[in-house]
């Protein structure tokens, strides 16, 4: 009796009273379900723009990042399971931040977004939508950092407030969601395409873990989808992995594996392919495609050189995907 | 015949030794004694566990329904009481009874 069920996110939780779906934070109490976090974040805090991250949307910019616990995946190698793999009642931490308080703050810190993020945001999903549309009326940007598991209608909803988008895209391998993260792929493959469709900016992340991800066939298989379906000038982000959670027995990803997946992605035609949690690499640097002239050097988050004119190549006059100003 | 299990020759030697344990179990049918039949009924219990198990592994696959998780509904209570959680209802769910 009472019990509820929660058309979220493809997991479709089945609640009954006094529980809460897979995120820990949807509660269902007395037959109706509440988002129990809403304004009610566990980390606040500004940082860079290229801390998401983004290279090819509003570079150099602070963001307002806010998040609250849960989440809907349960990623054995999660770097944030402190936030993400607990329920809202656990946390030590809590602000009282609603919607109008995080804008204010935005505001006055003088960040041009908000981003939302470090957990999985769609498990609070009405204190996103509700920031977000806030934010729209004062001016600002919203940024959705995700994993992008969520159902089409509530992702389409969202997306009308939503103007860039850090997707991480676990692995081209439905297996390793299964096995690692208790997804699945396809929805998030589905997000991606909804993203698009919808005009949100589009940056994707993958973390390469050893021996469990990164497989250069399959590394090859994921660009040629990022290149079909999205665009080659869709930012692809291969993030380095270090030790972390229930994956402690598996090194960091070695430098050769980034170059090499890196290698396969420009090789089957992606345009702008990044290396990350690699400080000081070139690959963190944008180039122009056409002529390779050095267009934004990045050191870790920081901008050093920005060359782009009016979002184009200073030499050849290319105009580089993004969302520049 | 079961002499040929005193021949020299190892081949036909344990082909003899066969046919003389064959022969004993059939000279000898039994009842199983009480410690077996308890030793046969945990080994099926363990089978029964470990299909038990596979069966629900793969229904969770194919169904695609997430389950829930029993939380301390008095620490959530306590929490929205002092003002660290909320009562907010969500969007995009319904009562599972609609669905029938």
């Amino acid at each position: 009796m009472g019990r509820v069920i929660c058309d979220l996110c493809p997991k479709s939780c089945s609640i009954p009273e006094g529980a809460a779906g897979d995120c820990r934070v949807r509660v269902n109490l007395e037959g109706r379900l509440w988002a129990t976090t809403h304004g009610r974040p566990s980390a606040v805090h500004i940082d860079p723009m290229e801390k998401k991250p983004l290279f090819h949307f509003l570079p150099g910019t602070a963001i307002f990042s806010i998040a609250t616990a849960g989440c809907n995946l349960h990623c054995r190698n999660c770097q944030n399971w402190q936030l993400s793999q607990r329920g809202g009642e656990e946390m030590e931490m809590v602000y009282r931040a609603p919607p109008e308080a995080v804008v204010d703050m935005a505001v006055g810190r003088g960040c041009r977004s908000i981003a939302y993020t470090y957990t999985e945001p769609l498990v609070f999903y009405e204190y996103v939508l509700d920031t977000a549309t806030l934010a729209r009326e004062r001016g600002l940007r919203n940024v959705l950092v995700t994993a992008g598991y969520v159902n089409r209608e509530p992702l389409e909803q969202l997306c009308r407030v939503i103007d860039a988008t850090n997707t991480d895209l676990k692995a081209f391998d439905d297996r390793f969601y299964r096995e690692n993260c208790g997804a699945s792929l396809r929805p998030v493959l589905d997000g991606l395409l909804t993203c698009k469709r919808l005009g949100v900016w589009v940056e994707i992340t993958n973390l390469v873990v050893p021996t469990l991800n990164d497989d250069m066939p399959m590394i090859r298989r994921m660009a040629r989808w990022i290149r079909d379906e999205l665009g080659p000038d869709t930012p692809l982000h291969f993030s380095r992995f270090h030790p972390d959670f229930k994956l402690q027995n598996l090194p960091p990803t070695p430098v050769a594996t980034m170059e090499r997946a890196r290698a396969e992605a420009l090789d089957v035609g992606l345009l702008h392919v990044y290396m990350g949690n690699l400080f000081g690499h070139e690959a963190e640097s944008t180039r122009c495609p056409r002529d390779g002239t050095l267009l934004i050097r990045r050191t870790g988050y920081r901008i050093v050189e920005n060359n782009l004119v009016g979002g184009q190549c200073p030499e050849c006059g290319r105009a580089v995907a993004g969302v520049w100003e | 015949m079961w002499s040929t299990a005193t021949s020299r020759d190892p081949g036909s030697w344990h082909l003899g030794r066969r046919l003389v344990l064959l022969g004993s179990m059939r000279a000898t049918p039994r009842r199983l004694r009480a410690s077996e039949w308890r030793l046969l009924g945990l080994a099926a219990a363990n089978a029964a566990c470990i299909v038990g198990f596979l069966v629900a592994q793969l229904g969770a696959d194919t169904d695609g329904r997430g389950g829930y998780r029993r939380i301390d509904v008095e620490a959530v209570q306590e929490k929205i009481r002092s003002g660290d959680l909320v009562r907010h209802e969500a969007l995009w769910y319904h009562p599972e009874e609609s669905e029938e």
